[in-house]
């Protein structure tokens, strides 16, 4: 034992030192290996995590379009529902998290947030209509203004873990609901008394005739006769009463008004019985319109403009603040005026590409391939030579909350509105309503359109046209001519058939289209929406002012003329009515036309025939292009208007004397 | 007793070298399969962040598809028909096509490109702006079922660090319907 040598006890030593050694260099690889499997086995499984959340999000979100998209069909369910004559708060907008939805994954999430815009031109108050506003009768003698709502736009923040999506949408309704309702269903707007289904019929304001009779009654009138009976069918402009006129004193005067029917439609109610007087302010009668008359109680409304956001746009934007999703919308109205100024260059070019690549076999290409096949299609023309500097201008004018296709002295302008037209052509031309259509229905829809004249053929009374004949022998002009409108020209202008495809030019498409090239052209979209929904001249109203004193029979009047105190030259004898008449100035005789709108008129499903005035579904393929307002506005609700009025009756307000008139169509 | 056990340790025997050895190769044996499976596994790691990209991309592609104003090719006259090229208006109205390019028409693989064609046209005089979708690209089927929904197939190639084409063909097949209709 005292002689062991030393060196046993070292080597035993080195030998425990190196399997230590050894040991511990296979673990640290072990370890790398295993740490290295479990870090990209889990950063995999972290990728598909985060792609599939960014899926769902986007899913949620669009959801959220959808959802909101079928609720607005059936109302703003975030409205108070109206109630007449009480002052309400609606809301300008509304935030809401959509429950149950997701009641299997509560990492899923949707947040929708509402904003509704009022129409540009809505007015709180006003004496007159104007395209955003509207008169309505709330009750007997009163009206009131109330504001139209253009569109709603809608954002939906879809969630899922901690990825999220957001998208927008431009709920869209025409003709437009009430701004201060919570209906989504367009108003009436066939009527200024709005709320009727009968109409009724007003005799006109009485005016002085005080030169040659003194004052007139303005209280009340006397029914001479009644043409009408309930339940019997009417024309507009037909006669349907004649009323005399009282002087202040009570006594009768020889003035007549005939009573004409505003709209056609069938006689319900006659208040009135020859011989007896009617009191001013009171109807006389009430009709109600025919269905198959040009104004609908139809609503087309969509979601359009349907766009995904890119997150860097909202990322740091707080969306429960108005003024930050209206940073959303300046990005969104940027892009559909990018659509529009990009649509009509490239679908100039859309046919000649999709034939080049119909042919092509090739399952790859080079650089120059590509380009070269490109640009054998030819260069589509925006218009201007620097098209970047157009984008700007037009991207800053609509920053500034300016409609950036009215100015017709700017070349932007009027390519965009150029753009405009052909969004609108494209969509009308394929137009099918939504609604449950067989296939079959869907295809042949756009075919079996018409489209009729808001006025159908009819004629001034004889008796004025009696009239006019001796004053355009008179005066030295035709005014029975004058009176001829553009459809008794041209019969086929009252109903045209329609044509599914504007290029081919054929039906309504191409009598319009003409029309609007004959007017030099509309540079702006307004004004080609009018010539295109409208017929110039569709309709005359002759009006004839008789007030140059009392007529006279034949013996009066040759008494007169014998004794100095008349001059024959100053009358004209009316064989018709037996009577000397003084001869009227040629100021006393106007003749003024009007524009006539154009109904769409389809019953490809005569179940539910669809009708619509031309203008206002063209102001609805308007809509899907353009963007609005991208301020801001400065309140939370806004309430009823609560300015009221005595109603006038229909049509204009005369001037002094008997008067005839009549309507030519 | 104390004989038995007494050893000169300068040196080691047969048995104890042999053992020593069996030992270090079957750890070297160990070492370096797990190396090799690390090879293996940055290989397949490679492949996933290819397939993990082209999925990315043709995620990227389908959303954009979705969103789209109009499919022009393939045109959907005939439902079974297949062509190699996508082309849309996307929704800005610009034209997008989306094909697989290669520098030489040899060339075993190229890149799946998306070219916005609106976007040169309004820069004519700067070179078109291609954006890769994905590297080793090999095939692009496209048919077009209905006339709003798309169907694409991609077929790539795993590529090795100086571009050339090698191992597994990768195939990632999807989808895209118009929801702007």
């Amino acid at each position: 034992m005292k002689n062991r040598p030393k060196s046993s006890v070292r080597s035993h030593s080195r030998k425990r030192g190196f399997s230590i050694a050894v040991g511990l260099a296979a673990g640290i690889v072990v370890l790398l290996a295993v740490t290295n499997l479990a870090f990209y086995s889990s950063h995999e499984i972290g990728i598909v995590k985060t792609m599939l959340n960014i899926k769902k999000a986007d899913f949620a979100a669009f959801s959220g379009i959808n959802v909101v998209n079928a609720r607005l069909h059936e109302n703003r369910w975030y409205q108070p529902k109206r109630i007449p004559n009480q002052l309400q708060k609606f809301k300008s907008s509304h935030v809401e998290k959509l429950e149950d939805y997701f009641k299997d994954d509560k990492t899923l999430g949707t947040t929708v947030f509402i904003d509704e815009i009022p129409h540009p031109k809505a007015q709180k108050g006003g004496a007159e209509n104007t395209d955003g506003s509207i008169w309505v009768e709330v009750a007997p003698q009163k009206r009131q203004y109330r504001a139209l709502l253009d569109h709603i736009r809608v954002l939906s923040l879809g969630t899922s873990g901690d990825e999220k999506s957001l998208y927008f949408g431009k709920f869209i309704m025409v003709p437009e609901p009430y701004l201060a309702d919570d209906q989504s269903v367009g108003h009436h707007i066939e009527s200024p008394l709005e709320g009727e289904d009968l109409i009724p019929i007003y005799p006109e304001p009485v005016w002085d005739n005080k030169e040659e009779e003194g004052f007139t009654n303005k209280e009340r009138k006397g029914v001479v006769s009644v043409a009408i009976a309930p339940g019997q069918k009417v024309k507009m402009g037909q006669i349907i009463m004649v009323l005399k006129f009282y002087m202040a004193d009570g006594a009768e005067t020889t003035r007549r008004e005939q009573v004409i029917s505003p709209y056609s439609g069938t006689v319900k109610k006659v208040l009135v019985v020859p011989g007896q007087d009617t009191l001013m302010g009171q109807p006389v009668a009430f009709i109600e319109k025919d269905p198959g008359d040009l104004y609908s109680k139809k609503t087309l409304r969509k979601m359009v403009q349907i766009t995904k956001i890119p997150l860097s746009i909202f990322e740091n934007l707080d969306l429960n603040k108005r003024e930050d999703r209206f940073k959303v919308y300046t990005h969104v109205s940027r892009m559909m005026l990018e659509s529009v100024l990009n649509r009509v260059p490239m679908q100039s070019i859309r046919d000649e590409v999709t034939d080049k690549f119909k042919n092509l076999d090739e399952k790859s290409l080079t650089l120059n391939q590509a380009t070269d096949l490109l640009n054998s299609v030819g260069k589509p023309q925006w218009g201007v030579d620097d098209i970047e500097k157009m984008f700007a201008s037009l991207k800053a004018k609509s920053d500034q909350n300016l409609e950036p296709d009215i100015d017709v002295n700017s070349d932007y302008d009027r390519i965009y509105a150029q753009a405009g037209k052909s969004v609108i052509s494209k969509l009308w031309s394929g137009f099918t309503p939504d609604g449950r259509l067989a296939s079959s229905t869907l295809k042949k829809f756009p075919e079996m359109a018409k489209y009729k004249l808001g006025v159908q053929p009819s004629n001034i009374d004889e008796e004025m046209l009696d009239l006019l004949r001796l004053i355009s022998q008179q005066h030295g002009i035709d005014y029975l001519k004058q009176l001829e409108t553009e459809p008794q020209r041209h019969n086929e202008l009252y109903n045209i058939a329609s044509t599914t495809n504007p290029a081919t030019k054929k039906g309504y498409w191409e009598e319009m289209g003409n029309k609007d090239k004959l007017n030099n052209g509309s540079d702006n979209v307004k004004d080609y929406i009018k010539n295109m929904s409208e017929l110039k001249s569709g309709a005359k109203k002759a009006v004839v002012k008789l007030d140059q004193g009392t007529p006279w029979e034949s013996a009066p009047f040759e008494q007169m003329v014998a004794d100095g105190t008349a001059n024959r030259d100053d009358y004209f004898w009316w064989e018709r009515k037996q009577g000397w008449y003084k001869k009227i100035p040629k100021e006393n005789v106007v003749i003024k036309d009007y524009d006539i709108p154009y109904g769409y008129d389809n019953e490809s499903n005569p179940d539910d025939p669809f009708k619509m005035e031309v203008n206002q579904m063209m102001q609805y393929f308007r809509k899907h292009y353009t963007f609005g307002t991208t301020l801001p506005p400065a309140y939370d609700y806004w309430a009823e208007n609560t300015i009221t009025d005595t109603p006038q009756a229909p049509g204009p307000p005369d001037s002094t004397g008997a008067k005839y008139s009549g309507i030519s169509s | 007793m104390n004989k038995l056990f007494k050893r000169n340790r300068k040196a080691y025997t047969v048995v104890e070298l042999l053992v020593y050895i069996g030992i270090f190769s079957l750890l070297l044996a160990g070492v370096t399969a797990m190396f090799r499976y690390l090879g293996h596994f940055k290989a397949s790691t490679q492949r996933l962040d290819v397939l993990h990209s082209l999925r990315l991309s043709s995620f990227k592609l389908s959303e954009e598809l979705a969103l789209s104003q109009e499919f022009l090719s393939p045109t959907g006259d005939e439902p079974d028909e297949t062509v190699h090229q996508i082309v849309y208006f996307n929704n800005s109205f610009e034209l997008i096509v989306v094909y697989i390019q290669k520098d030489k028409p040899q060339d075993e693989t190229g890149r799946l490109v998306k070219l916005n064609w609106t976007e040169h046209l309004k820069k004519p005089d700067s070179k078109p702006q291609l954006e890769v979708l994905a590297n080793g690209a090999i095939e692009l089927n496209v048919t077009r079922p209905t006339r709003d929904y798309l169907e694409y197939e991609v077929k790539i190639k795993e590529l090795r660090p100086d571009g050339q084409p090698e191992g597994k063909v990768f195939t990632l097949a999807n989808g895209a319907r118009l929801r702007s209709k």
